[in-house]
């Protein structure tokens, strides 16, 4: 019987030709992952309905944040309860200003602050710490012994000095959050930095030339994009947790203006009263969110670094 | 009775959302002392097949069919009856010995600690027993060795240790799983050497998993071809290497440089191996057969036996030649 | 120094060290000498092997003749200009001639990146005057080149399989037309049946483009069936150069003895006939050689002068080279075996 001599080509063709032509790349495994984790999918809608919630909830208010409501004040425990038909949703607080506005500007500022404070150490601490891994050496050494002396320092007994000396602001809050919130995130990168720069796709770009900031903004920086998704979704958490504290100890948010962990820290303070919706909506809001993030964190993670390939 | 007899052994893995079968009714037999090559590549299933036999299948594997090791099934055993089997009758040496030694416990406490668990001996007659089986592995100095951490030896001598870790219960049979792949030209010689020595001086029966060819012609008694998870073709090692009657036994042959021979051109297999699960309709080889026709397509073939001892799971009679080859 | 007209590459005493730290604060890093005096040169046209077991220092070699290591001393001379004086920008330059094709296939492959991506990006750099749509042009015709569907331009490096991922990492290779390609261990990943066909891709593609090729391996069968000559690194050092036909039918030296009685024969008849006769004892660290020859701790015909005397290359006949001080005796020893036989 003859043979037919098959070439390498005509092989090949049948092999891929019922493949569609558009790549799937690691994104989209990544995303197909995620999904089929139920629970982060479950908190990350959540997330979306809080935000939602902030955006679209105002519209109902019927009070300003610093709106008294004279009527109920002075009988609060007895007339501020949750109440659909006066309008104080959430109920009242002890100075007579309604508590649903008060929440969701709370609920606002706390994002803020995390979304804000998450982005300053993605920004900064990823490009500090690539460039760090990546050219080593001296420059190495002095950028990383430059984080662990800020890394050192108590910053929260320095911020709470500052903010007492120079009085509460938020423009201090957020500088004195920033400067902390990429540290971390610079070392994590760095690390993955010097496992990336090993990597025999980094060599290959060295071969063929490319210069060395180059291979780090288009080569190491798009495959760090997994661990900094990660740790700056869990980075939100502790954002809102610092600035909470720091509201709580009354140090924070200035009045009029609230984060939940003032309001928290207001709420707490008036349980004796039996006033506890003053303290159970923010902290529940406060709770849902920072479940929702470190959820969704995790589900990022497994999502992004699979163990059933 | 045979030593060990498989009959349609099937492994399958849960995954999220669908079941995987990487193993496709694979029989074969082994008699005492003999040495059987399971050879394949990546994907074919026979690593999959050996760790089936002594149960290290994964959390999420399933294993059917019969494994009957000195006529006792031993398939699907319970853990603890399992652990009587290993180690005692049947043993198993991976690829990386690095991965199977344990780096914060010394050798010589490794080797005790399986010969206390499995015969219940003292800890002076296991320690001295593992020195000598140290030394059987031509590990020179084998108290030197003993007193070691995995860390501290080389690749070589780290095999070795396994070795001598697996043969301590004096098992009847050994699967080595790739074991010398990993290794030096000179180094996997000294090994090869050493498992030629170890079957005859203690009658042990081996299964050597491998994809290098010229390991299989310098040690195994028989062989099973496997691909996609079904074995293709079974019979001695002479038969199948001068008289291959699978196209995909062919191929390996042909695409195999030899040291010794200087051809101007391999005639390598064309295609991909398939992914495990998307298989081509009937025969799994067919889009890369030279030798396939409409039959192929359609019809999986079924391994039979043809000749007292062979056997082969392919629709085509006629002769396996490539006429480019014939110059 | 003149060059010969179809050298394309001279390398002279060549040496690289690696410093290791021993552990511990106040202990000093040790010396890893990957390479020591390594001279050897290129022919154009030619395929290079480079023959060797761990710790030999081809990997090392192959990186050093690219720059992307340093080496510590020697030139690597390249078309008449040492690339080891140059300074980077003009190293760059003549990166476009100068390509390599790495291990590990899916590894030299940037995940995030599209094969279309991959194999322009060269291009981007060396050859900057080229627009996107010649660029996407030279793109095609190198994936038809090494066998790949154009329509794949598209697609992440981890929806290939082994085999196809070398293949775009040859065209990324050869997008250029360079001149020289090291290969280090480019089947080494690769099931067998895979390893053929690259092996017959790289012979093509290096007739129809006029490639030179260094070939590292640590499988000799491989190299044997791919060179036409092959060098054989021991330690860091080099221990004999020859031709294929010549290293294989008749090594002179005992290392490479050693090393081609210990490849197993895919030929259970030859094999049985074969005494495997290994090779005692393990590869020595190179933070630690031995004194002398750095194989005669190994080496059945050491004598006491092997320890005090480092032997030098030796020229044995037209572009052979041995660096053993008893060549001629084992040769003479040899022949007396067989006519006595």
């Amino acid at each position: 019987m003859a043979v037919e001599a098959r070439t390498d080509v005509a092989a090949r063709r049948e092999d891929l030709a019922d493949k569609p032509v558009k790549g799937r790349s690691l994104w989209q495994d990544a995303g197909r992952r995620f999904i089929r984790n139920k629970a982060a999918v479950f908190f990350l809608f959540l997330l979306a309905l809080i935000v939602a919630f902030t955006i679209v909830g105002p519209y109902f208010a019927k009070f300003t944040i610093e709106k008294v409501d004279w009527t109920i004040l002075g009988k609060v425990p007895a007339k501020g309860m949750p109440n659909i038909e006066n309008g104080h949703f959430f109920g009242v607080d002890q100075t007579g200003r309604d508590v649903y506005i008060r929440v969701i500007q709370g609920t606002q500022i706390s994002l803020i602050v995390g979304l804000l404070g998450s982005a300053v150490a993605v920004v900064v601490g990823t490009l500090y710490g690539a460039i760090a891994g990546y050219f080593g050496g001296r420059l190495d050494s002095a950028m990383m012994r430059f984080v662990d002396i800020l890394y050192s320092i108590p910053y929260m007994f320095i911020l709470i000095l500052l903010l007492i000396i120079f009085g509460r602001s938020f423009t201090l809050l957020f500088v004195g959050i920033g400067l902390v919130s990429w540290l971390g995130m610079s070392r994590v990168v760095r690390g993955q930095t010097l496992t990336l720069k090993n990597r025999e796709f980094v060599e290959a770009a060295i071969a063929t030339g490319v210069k060395p900031l180059s291979i780090v903004v288009r080569h190491i920086v798009p495959n760090l994009l997994g661990i900094v998704v990660v740790y700056a979704t869990l980075l939100i958490p502790e954002m809102i947790l610092l600035e909470s504290f720091i509201s709580f100890l009354g140090l924070g948010i200035q009045e009029p203006n609230t984060s939940l962990g003032a309001l928290i820290s207001e709420g707490a303070s008036t349980m004796q009263y039996g006033v506890f919706w003053q303290l159970g909506f923010p902290l529940a809001f406060f709770v849902v969110i920072l479940f929702a993030f470190f959820f969704v964190g995790d589900g990022l993670r497994d999502a992004l670094d699979p163990k059933d390939r | 009775m045979s030593l060990l007899e498989v009959t349609d052994l099937s492994v399958g893995f849960h995954m999220p959302g669908r079941d995987v079968q990487v193993v496709e009714k694979v029989s074969f037999s082994l008699e005492q002392g003999e040495t059987l090559a399971i050879v394949g590549e990546s994907g074919s299933g026979k690593t999959q097949t050996a760790f089936s036999i002594v149960g290290l299948l994964a959390e999420n594997g399933y294993s059917s069919g019969s494994v009957k090791f000195e006529g006792r099934e031993i398939l699907n055993l319970k853990e603890s009856e399992l652990n009587k089997v290993r180690a005692e009758k049947i043993a198993m040496i991976f690829q990386d010995p690095m991965t199977s030694l344990n780096p914060y416990i010394r050798v010589i406490d490794q080797l005790v600690e399986v010969l206390v668990q499995h015969k219940g001996v003292t800890r002076q007659a296991a320690e001295a027993e593992s020195i000598r089986m140290l030394e059987a592995v031509k590990l020179p100095d084998g108290r030197n060795i003993a007193r070691r951490f995995p860390h501290e030896c080389s690749g070589g001598m780290r095999q070795r240790i396994m070795i001598a870790m697996a043969l301590l219960c004096r098992p009847k049979l050994l699967i080595a799983d790739e074991p010398t792949t990993a290794l030096d030209v000179t180094v996997q010689a000294q090994m090869l050497e050493l498992f030629q020595s170890l079957t005859s001086e203690f009658g042990t029966a081996l299964i050597m998993i491998t994809h290098d060819l010229g390991v299989v012609a310098g040690l195994a008694d028989k062989m099973m071809v496997m691909y996609a998870g079904r074995a293709v073709e079974k019979g001695t090692v002479d038969e199948l290497f001068y008289d291959p009657r699978h196209p995909y036994t062919l191929g390996l042959l042909t695409s195999t440089p030899h040291v010794e021979e200087r051809s101007r051109r391999l005639n390598p297999i064309t295609g991909s191996p398939p992914n495990i699960e998307h298989l081509p309709r009937g025969c799994s080889f067919h889009p890369r057969c030279a030798f396939r026709f409409e039959q192929c397509f359609a019809q999986i073939p079924q391994l039979r036996e043809f000749e007292a001892g062979r056997s082969k799971a392919c629709h085509y009679e006629g002769k396996l030649v490539y006429e480019e080859n014939v110059a | 120094m003149t060059t010969n007209r179809g050298e394309l590459l001279r390398v002279d005493n060549l040496s690289k060290t690696f410093s290791i730290n021993a552990g511990g604060f106040f202990s000093k890093p040790l010396k890893l000498r990957a390479l020591q005096d390594i001279s050897f040169s290129v022919q154009r046209g030619e395929t290079l092997g480079i023959v060797g077991e761990s710790g030999c220092g081809k990997s090392t070699l192959g990186r050093c003749i690219l720059q992307l290591l340093k080496p510590d001393e020697g030139r690597v001379v390249w078309m008449g200009t040492d690339l080891n004086s140059l300074p980077g920008e003009e190293m760059r330059k003549r990166r476009k001639d100068l390509q390599i094709i790495f291990q590990d296939p899916q590894a030299s492959l940037n995940p995030r990146m599209t094969v279309g991506e991959i194999v322009a990006d060269p291009l981007k750099t060396l050859m900057p005057e080229l627009n996107r749509e010649q660029r996407r042009q030279r793109v095609m015709e190198i994936m038809e080149a090494v066998g790949l569907q154009p329509e794949m331009i598209n697609r992440y490096p981890h929806e290939f399989s082994g085999g196809q991922a070398q293949r775009i990492g040859i065209a990324r290779a050869l997008i250029t037309e360079p001149k020289l390609i090291v290969c280090d261990e480019p089947v080494s990943a690769l099931d067998v049946s895979i390893q053929a066909q690259i092996l017959n891709l790289l012979s093509e593609l290096k007739d129809q483009f006029g490639l030179t090729l260094i070939f590292i391996s640590h499988n000799l069968s491989v190299v044997r069936h791919v060179s036409d000559r092959i060098m054989v690194l021991y330690l860091g050092r080099i221990v004999e150069l020859a031709s294929g036909d010549e290293l294989y039918l008749d090594a002179k030296h005992p290392y490479s003895k050693a090393l081609l009685t210990a490849v197993p024969i895919p030929d259970p008849k030859r094999a049985r006939q074969r005494n495997i006769d290994a090779l005692t004892g393990e590869i020595p660290s190179p933070i630690n050689p031995p004194s002398g020859c750095t194989f005669r701790t190994r080496c059945r015909y050491a004598t006491e002068r092997c320890a005090e005397i480092r032997p030098p290359l030796e020229h044995v006949s037209e572009g052979r080279q041995v660096a053993c001080i008893r060549w001629r005796e084992i040769d003479n020893m040899a022949g007396m075996e067989t006519s006595a036989a």
